[in-house]
């Protein structure tokens, strides 16, 4: 029968002449689950996400795998794919995922399951223009819908930090967006990694061709550079050009760099980034890519990797030079206000008192956080790694008096400085004369809050019974090693 | 049948009242003469176009004749008056007017007739004493719906500390009332007998039945403030305190069992209680009122906030109050003065600077509020924040980019608006006299801004800046360039 498959696609294919899909494309059923963001000890409700993947070579050695974003396989708990329509469900296993990057290899450990399937072939050049296929599995048929090429864009991953070249494809397909596969002349052109309204976003084959081919090669990913650590101010009119003593608006003016960063100690506030690699900065920071066209600079840096040199131009205190630049792994966990996290949130149940770290997945809604959040979310220094907060109260006869507090950040725990949800654990064994004070940062509302210490390990036990909380403390990962501070 | 119906109803109404009847809420026996209309021609300048003058808009309220021939009534009644008009009850002439005194934080003023011949012959209305929960009032004035008198009855529903809208903040001892209060009551005389006992001023916009009238005490506050013909506001302490429900942070501050107080957390520099309450302080009682763990005091058989303690002082008065510190039981007289945080701002310009379609403008609350502070942290840091987490790094004040006229010479400066300027050719700018200075007498080449928060370094050619601005002037009809 599986013969008979295989001779039948090459039926269809030797004598109908158009390609096929339904031997290439799969269906991905994850089940996923959050951590709760006001129990982080509880999960939210489980739920099916149903997304595709394609058939890729697996590492060497190994059978077929399946490609798919990272973004599929978030939180996943139960992985499983169906092939060609076909009702039951093969386990499948995430093997290797690739946050920064948005992008995942699953396998099959089923060899029955590839039966009939076929690696895809990548599109050898880059997705600009023309007409373009997109497929998906749905309701046991292969669904495909017409798409062109509407421009190009530069992506940046919706788990991490890599920024690349991609192109938008306007199609009639409704709800795209999840990992559905784009051909272009029968060949794997593109991944889409989201959509808007008829438009998906496009991750083209050149970007996870070179993933694949780095996975396959070495069996994983050298760190990603991220992002530079540097921030910009489009140089647009001529007067400010000319202030900087250049001869027309081009290249972006260095405002801060961020320590620990690739641009530290190499780039610094005043500079003018002209070039990167020979490729010439406008005004709005924009390079011209040969396939592509105009895009932001910043997708030049997808194709290295930690450890590997570019080289800038720069303008400095009025004379262009060359500076080469080696790249660190710069990514959101060296932010005070961290994004892109995957670890479970740490926290910290203390005499009904909650506290937590400060992250792009935690909510809230008080005015102090969001000032945190505008103005500083990447300012992290040697003083302040992270923000402590106070997430909530569970009402006590404890805690009265601190009822309805909610999402404050702290200052100090005990005169101790805390930035980690660990500080304020360690803090809380260091009570002053039989209490602890928790010092808030400012706000109008409250500054301290004093709590008998001698009760609070009773408390604490007899709150978490009562409001069933497995665990009352769940350690952070820690962030980075801060780098030198830089100019 | 509606015919039959009506005739029956009307003589039902029509017929002889029963002898068991209840006694009718006193007839006001010519009273009602003295509650007059008001009509105010008002012009409000635009914050977000500051040097437009703004939109005259008529408006309509009421007010009563008191003692001295004068009126009494809401100061958002009058507000930013251009022409005031009264009108008195079962005349039809009108009477130009003039606003004596204004009280924006407790939405009192004072007007008068410029002919004081017009109120003689109106009894001036007997000022009454505080009222108690459910006692029936009447509500007077010239609410929308019709040009002449209306009266309202209702019960004295509630007593309690409120922030009246047209101060923007400033709270004061207020009673609710279900007397149906709408506007155009606003300044009409609620009485209870033959006697005044508050001033109609505010109704809320979500419930059903609830109107506020300013009782007695504020009144009598504000007529006494005035009665020396200046206006110096209610006195306020300017500092945050926190509520002592924990038992814990009551013994840690050294609180005897059953002891009461709230704990003070911040007193804003420019209070002049300043260097007498420190943080940190437990306030146990002021002007002799013990003050419970939640900041209220007794009052009127039920619990009041502390707001209502100092209405009872004049700025300049010293308000006794007692505090814990260090475990010592201390009694200090606290200086009070009105409130340093900026009410609504009326009858007042806005103060602008625009450079070559740069507008710029001071950090002041209006300006604040027109920009938004839910969208701009940086402001919102910077006007509230700031003083309390890192006080030392306060500066005197702060110029704001409100917004861009835009124009070639500045289309490319990359901000557009809600920014807060740092230094303009090198030079720290607190105040728009501060930037005049660093623009006006820069003879360089460039003109150069920047930006805090937005790390924002924007440049202009001096010359074409210049040779601009005179344009940019004349297309978006901006006169004059500046108002400090």
């Amino acid at each position: 029968m599986n013969l008979l498959l295989i001779l039948c696609a090459l039926f269809q294919v030797a004598f109908a002449g158009g390609p096929t899909y339904d031997d290439r494309v799969v269906q991905l059923k994850v089940t996923w689950q959050r951590w709760e963001r006001l129990q982080p000890w509880s999960k939210t409700s489980p739920t099916l996400r149903i997304s595709q993947a394609v058939v890729v070579q697996g590492l060497p050695g190994q059978g077929p795998a399946l490609l798919t974003t990272a973004q599929m396989v978030e939180d996943a708990t139960h992985v499983r794919v169906t092939k060609q329509g076909e009702p039951n469900e093969f386990q499948a296993k995430v093997l290797f995922v690739d946050r920064e990057a948005n992008l995942a290899l699953v396998v099959v450990d089923d060899d029955a399951f590839f039966d009939g399937l076929q690696p895809v072939k990548l599109a050898k050049k880059p997705l600009v223009q023309g007409q373009v296929v997109v497929a998906r599995w749905r309701d046991n048929q292969l669904e495909t819908s017409g798409g062109s090429v509407a421009r190009a864009t530069s992506i940046e991953s919706m788990t991490g930090s890599v920024r690349h070249a991609g192109v938008r494809i306007q199609t009639d397909i409704s709800g795209g967006g999840w990992a559905e596969p784009v051909f272009f002349g029968g060949a794997l052109a593109g991944i889409a990694t989201s959509a808007s309204n008829s438009e998906l976003i496009v991750m083209p084959s050149e970007f996870f061709g070179a993933w694949l081919d780095e996975v396959r090669n070495s069996g994983q990913v050298r760190p990603w550079p991220g992002r530079m650590g540097a921030s910009f101010q489009p140089i647009g009119s001529d007067a400010l050009a000319s202030w900087l003593g250049l001869d027309s608006p081009r290249g972006m003016l260095i405002s801060s760099v961020a320590a620990g960063s690739s641009a530290c100690g190499v780039l610094h506030r005043g500079d003018v980034l002209l070039a990167l690699e020979g490729q010439a900065l406008d005004g709005s920071g924009n390079v011209r890519d040969p396939d592509y066209g105009l895009l932001w600079f910043g997708y030049l840096l997808s194709r290295y990797h930690e450890g590997d040199t570019v080289g800038l131009r720069v303008l400095r205190d009025g004379t262009e030079q060359d500076l080469a630049m080696t790249l660190r792994s710069y990514t959101s966990s060296s932010w005070l206000v961290p994004r892109d996290r995957k670890e479970p949130p740490a926290y910290l149940m203390a005499g009904g008192l909650v506290f937590r770290e400060l992250d792009d997945t935690y909510g809230g809604r008080s005015t102090e956080l969001s000032i945190v959040r505008q103005l500083w979310s990447q300012a992290q220094s040697a003083d302040e790694r992270r923000v402590a907060v106070l997430s909530h109260v569970l009402a006590d006869p404890y805690n009265l008096g601190y009822h309805g507090f909610e999402d404050l950040p702290i200052a100090t725990v005990n005169g101790l400085p805390v930035d980690l949800v660990s500080d304020v654990r360690e803090a809380l064994q260091h009570p002053q004369d039989g209490y602890h004070v928790i010092r808030l940062r400012p706000n109008p509302r409250l500054n301290e809050i004093v709590l008998d210490a001698s009760t609070l390990e009773a408390t604490t036990e007899r709150i978490a019974t009562a409001y069933g909380i497995p665990a009352v403390y769940r350690a952070e990962v820690p962030p980075p090693a801060l780098g030198q501070a830089c100019e | 049948m509606s015919f039959a119906l009506l005739l029956s109803a009307a003589w039902c109404l029509a017929g002889p009242v029963p002898e068991a009847a209840e006694p009718p809420v006193p007839q006001l026996g010519g009273l009602e003469r003295s509650v007059v209309r008001l009509t105010n021609t008002s012009q409000r300048a635009d914050w977000e176009i500051p040097w437009n003058p703004g939109r005259p808009r008529v408006g309509q309220g009421s007010g009563f004749v008191i003692e001295g021939g004068r009126i009494l009534t809401n100061a958002h009644v009058v507000a930013d008056s251009k022409d005031l008009v009264l009108h008195l009850h079962d005349d039809a002439n009108p009477y130009p007017a003039r606003i004596v005194a204004i009280g924006h934080d407790c939405d009192l003023a004072l007007v008068e007739p410029i002919d004081p011949s017009v109120l003689e012959g109106l009894t001036p209305l007997d000022l009454g004493s505080f009222p108690t929960q459910g006692d029936e009032v009447l509500t007077l004035g010239y609410p929308a719906g019709g040009r002449w008198l209306s009266t309202t009855r209702g019960t004295v529903s509630r007593i309690d500390v409120i922030s009246s809208v047209h101060s923007g903040g400033s709270s004061h001892l207020s009673v609710q009332t279900d007397a149906a209060i709408n506007p155009g009551n606003s300044g009409g005389p609620v009485m209870r007998d033959r006697q005044v006992v508050g001033v109609a001023f505010q109704a809320s916009a979500r419930l059903e039945n609830v109107g506020y009238f300013i009782p007695m005490p504020v009144v009598n506050h504000f007529l006494e403030d005035v009665s020396d013909g200046q206006y110096d506001g209610f006195p306020r302490l300017d500092m945050f305190v926190a509520n002592l429900d924990s038992p814990a942070a009551r013994r840690r501050a050294g609180m005897e069992e059953g002891e009461t107080g709230v704990r003070i957390d911040f007193v804003h520099p420019a209070s002049p209680a300043h260097e007498l309450l420190k943080p940190e302080d437990i306030l146990l009682s002021l002007d002799g009122e013990a003050l419970a763990n939640d900041g209220t005091f007794h009052a009127h058989d039920q619990r009041l906030q502390l707001e209502a303690i100092l209405d009872r002082f004049q700025v300049g008065d010293q308000v006794p109050a007692r505090v814990l510190r260090g475990g010592e039981r201390i009694d200090l007289q606290l200086p009070v003065a009105a409130s340093v945080y900026p009410g609504r701002a009326y009858e007042t310009l806005p103060t602008y600077v625009v450079y070559a379609g740069l507008v710029f403008v001071p950090m002041e609350r209006e300006y604040v509020e027109v920009m938004g502070i839910s969208k701009n942290h940086d402001i919102l840091w910077e006007y509230a924040y700031k003083q309390l987490d890192s006080p030392e790094q306060v500066v005197p004040g702060r110029v704001v980019l409100l917004r861009r006229l835009d124009h070639a010479v500045n289309a490319t400066v990359g901000v557009s608006a809600s920014v807060v300027l740092d230094r303009v050719n090198g030079h720290e700018i607190f105040d728009l006299k501060d930037l005049v200075e660093a623009l006006d007498g820069n003879q360089d080449p460039y003109q150069i801004f920047q930006f805090a928060y937005v790390d924002h370094l924007v440049v202009l050619d001096r010359e074409a800046a210049d040779a601009a601005h005179q344009d940019i002037l004349q297309l978006y009809a901006v006169t004059p360039d500046r108002s400090l």
